[in-house]
């Protein structure tokens, strides 16, 4: 600061600093009128300012609901994965459901099948994927996948392969539609 | 002014409570012990913690690589509301829909008080309530008491988003407006999404820092900022809006 600046001016260049330093313009804001009043010291200011963090939002939901649709069908439906363990099977359940939430779809639902998979069936934007897990019993066997999107009557990707190798399929094809999706989670 | 008890539509999107704590003890053997504080209407779940995001145009992990989980998001949910147990806190948001106030908070207190039973809360720290409120198609100009203009009068915005933070009845409150923000909206039977303008009004009531440790106060505490909440909220609604939202006082 130059030493031959009007002391109004250097309180303006002190408060232009900490604006810049906090990076946001309300905070900047606050930080300006509560220098100029004279109520706070610096500490103070910064740890009130620290603490201004929102409340998180709950992204959960759809996570939830086709946990939920998936332990009611294996209830229901106890003979399709007759005598598997429904821990186990959970778990693998999270392995597609997580990278498929992972695009944020408009509507996803599941379905069990009677060959022992899980049915997906996902709406983003204009863009329908239909994605079937096979639940593989075998403890070092990589699960299977069979995917195919539709953009309209389009037909964007049919694909079949392991559970990792789908996801990649299908991470590809809708990254030129500008939606990201993460692989495994 | 008074406040309405109730509005319809709500057009509540997201209605979060979160609650911090502080405990003598490891998360890792908390999160048993607040499992099994809860009683059996409650499932517990949990969630692979998301892998970083991805670079637009960056395809993803195609060299069959390893990817290993670091953690997990744990939930116990009901009928009606779930909860992220957290390793300093618990955030809690309902299932579907917004249920309303008198729904959710029995919700809320039935939960604290079994997470509170277990003697494993040293004391609570901070209360955050959350509501973010959608209105498809409506430009806030006409529902609020707020121009959204700056030094350029010639200019009109097509969207425009203003963030302010403040205290309000000793709470922090951060107040987020979004308005006419573009999004796609896709209908049923219908090919082709179309672009709607969203607009948004998301206010965030934070009590902080706090050192309770009843359970009574910390309900008082919720209680409070939800009035905070309330107040916030319809002051900022132009009269006629509100008389559209069919107010019952």
């Amino acid at each position: 600061m130059p030493a031959d600046m009007p002391n109004n001016h250097k309180d303006s260049f002190q408060n232009l600093a900490i604006y810049a330093f906090t990076g946001t313009s309300s905070t900047g804001f606050y930080l300006t009128n509560t220098l100029q009043s004279g109520l706070y010291s610096y500490s103070e200011m910064f740890s009130n300012l620290n603490d201004w963090n929102n409340t998180p939002i709950d992204n959960n939901k759809k996570f939830i609901k086709l946990d939920q649709s998936f332990s009611t069908q294996i209830q229901q439906t106890p003979e399709i994965f007759n005598g598997q363990n429904i821990y186990s099977l959970k778990e693998k359940m999270k392995l597609s459901t997580d990278p498929l939430l992972s695009c944020v779809p408009d509507k996803i639902s599941l379905e069990l099948t009677h060959e022992g998979s899980i049915f997906y069936t996902l709406i983003k934007n204009d863009i329908k994927i239909y994605f079937q897990h096979f639940l593989i019993d075998e403890f070092d066997d990589s699960d299977e996948a069979i995917v195919s999107v539709f953009k309209g009557d389009n037909n964007l990707l049919n694909y079949g392969g392991s559970l990792h190798q789908s996801i990649n399929q299908l991470a590809i094809v809708l990254s030129q539609n500008s939606i990201m999706l993460h692989q495994f989670a | 002014m008074v406040i309405p008890k109730k509005i319809n539509p709500d057009s509540i999107k997201e209605a979060v409570v979160e609650l911090k704590y502080q405990s003598d003890l490891p998360f890792e053997l908390l999160l048993g012990l607040f499992v099994n504080a809860f009683d059996n209407t409650y499932t517990y779940t949990k969630r692979p913690v998301k892998t970083p995001s991805v670079l637009p145009g960056l395809l993803v992990n195609q060299n069959n690589e390893l990817v290993i989980n670091i953690g997990n998001q744990n939930i116990l949910y009901n009928k009606k509301i779930s909860i992220q147990v957290l390793p300093n806190a618990f955030v809690f948001s309902c299932l579907n829909q917004y249920i309303g106030w008198n729904d959710f908070m029995p919700e809320i207190e039935k939960a604290v008080k079994q997470i509170s039973d277990s003697n494993k809360i040293k004391i609570w720290t901070r209360v955050g309530l959350r509501y973010i409120t959608e209105y498809k198609d409506k430009d806030l100009k006409d529902c609020l008491k707020f121009s959204f203009s700056f030094g350029l009068p010639d200019i009109q915005s097509i969207s425009t988003v203003f963030r302010s933070e403040f205290i309000y009845n000793n709470s922090k409150v951060i107040l987020n407006l979004q308005n006419k923000i573009p999004a796609i909206n896709q209908q049923a039977n219908v090919k082709q999404p179309e672009i709607i303008p969203i607009s948004i009004i998301d206010i965030d009531v934070i009590n902080e820092p706090l050192e309770i440790s009843e359970f009574t106060a910390i309900l008082e505490t919720i209680e409070d900022i939800h009035n905070t909440e309330k107040e916030i909220f319809f002051k900022m609604l132009t009269d006629d809006f509100l008389k559209s939202l069919n107010p019952e006082y």
